[in-house]
């Protein structure tokens, strides 16, 4: 345990390309403008809570067709490398590229607390 | 790198590789004349390709025996991949560099081209892919010669330049790929490949993206003629490059920029090439068609 807490376990690559991406429980998903609304509960951080924010608040995010694809792939029975060959084959670009993108999205939607992602591997 | 058969073609600097599907260029160093390219997939550097283009009159096959020795005092193993390009080649199979570390160099020269390649294929990785890399991507490594057009070819982005062109900067961005390249006689290609169009577009105008700069430059872009194409899916600006006021009527030069949305891939392809005035234009519209046919 060091001064601000305990170090969040390190994840190797192949661990995190084997995972299985989850769609997390949603308040509530609509279709707006061509895109899709996302609405999911948000834990605010420590220092917004100090200063008197709620602990919990609702927030709705929306998804360009792109990261629908990406966000829609996540049904807990395709793993991230196969999203990731499925995304560059389907918008012809490498798997490098496709790599980088979907892999930064990731982390935005796990972030947001949008999907949670199963690990085959124990850490 | 574009696609062939689950396969990619690396093209760079003049020389061309077939690469697997998920290898990706991870470090790339110097210029037209010396440097290399290290390739690697997931788990980490599968081969380094170094390439030479020596002063006229060199002795590359003297060049080859002299790395061989220093290498392995002279000791070489049988059989060496033999491109077609390449007249004089030479390898050594596992060669213990340090302990417990066996690596495979193949050293090749192409004298009409006047080329010498020296690849260093890591053994990091299984057998399987070591093998697949002997017998199927080094067989088939090709140069081409200056005189020929030239064939670029990384990550998703594929064109053909004139012979003549020499890469002078490179911005190799997720999604954003822009290359600038030197003519003879003051002429200048920029190249700029963007993914996906659909989200560019909704962040800038056909207009706005050919006002973004990607290489900073001393001269201001002169807009003086628009003109658009096909259905509003290419669009293109005539006009003069000048330095900033009061030295604009110093070395003015010509200037083209084409825009250009391809529909099918999702890419936003923009060339823009620049000439002294008086002399031979710089082609833009030939690379941008090369870009669309290939990419």
């Amino acid at each position: 345990m060091g001064l601000f807490g305990t170090k969040p376990p390190m994840l190797d690559r192949e661990t995190a390309m084997t995972g299985f991406p989850v769609k997390l429980p949603a308040q509530a998903r609509e279709e707006k403008d061509g895109k899709l609304h996302v609405t999911v509960k948000f834990h605010r951080p420590r220092w917004q809570q100090v200063l008197g924010a709620e602990k919990v608040c609702s927030r709705t995010f929306a998804l360009d067709p792109y990261g629908r694809e990406v966000y829609d792939a996540c049904d807990g029975k395709t793993n991230v490398s196969q999203i990731i060959k499925r995304f560059a084959r389907h918008h012809k670009i490498t798997i490098a590229e496709a790599e980088v993108s979907v892999a930064t999205f990731f982390k935005t939607l796990i972030g947001r607390g949008m999907i949670g992602i199963e690990l085959k591997k124990r850490l | 790198m574009t696609k062939d058969n689950d396969n990619q073609l690396l093209a760079w600097q003049g020389l061309t590789i077939p690469l697997k599907e998920d290898w990706r260029p991870l470090k790339i160093e110097g210029d037209h004349t010396k440097g290399s390219i290290t390739i690697g997939n997931m788990d980490g550097p599968v081969f380094q390709l170094r390439w030479l283009r020596p002063a006229k009159n060199y002795d590359g096959v003297k060049w080859i025996k002299n790395r061989c020795k220093v290498a392995a005092g002279g000791q070489t193993s049988d059989n060496p991949p033999r491109p077609e390009a390449f007249d004089e080649t030479e390898w050594i199979e596992d060669l213990a560099i340090r302990q417990e570390s066996e690596k495979t160099v193949w050293w090749g020269y192409a004298k009409t081209a006047n080329v010498l390649v020296e690849i260093l294929l890591t053994n990091l990785c299984s057998q399987e892919i070591n093998r697949w890399f002997k017998r199927h991507a080094l067989p088939k490594l090709d140069v081409i010669p200056p005189t020929e057009d030239c064939v670029w070819s990384i990550y998703s982005c594929r064109f053909t330049i004139p012979p003549g062109y020499v890469l002078n900067r490179k911005r190799l961005a997720a999604g954003d790929l822009a290359f600038e390249f030197f003519g003879d006689t003051g002429k200048k290609v920029m190249i700029r490949q963007v993914f996906p169009a659909l989200l560019a577009l909704q962040r800038r105008s056909y207009q706005g993206w050919l006002r973004d700069r990607v290489f900073k430059e001393r001269r201001r872009c002169r807009k003086e003629r628009e003109t658009t194409m096909d259905d509003g899916l290419q669009l293109t600006w005539r006009g003069q490059k000048k330095l900033p006021f009061p030295f604009g009527f110093l070395f003015p030069r010509q200037w083209v920029a084409v825009i250009a949305h391809d529909e099918d891939l999702d890419r936003l392809l923009i060339v823009e090439s620049e000439w002294k005035n008086g002399r031979q234009a710089a082609p833009a519209e030939p690379i941008l068609d090369s870009m669309r046919r290939t990419a």
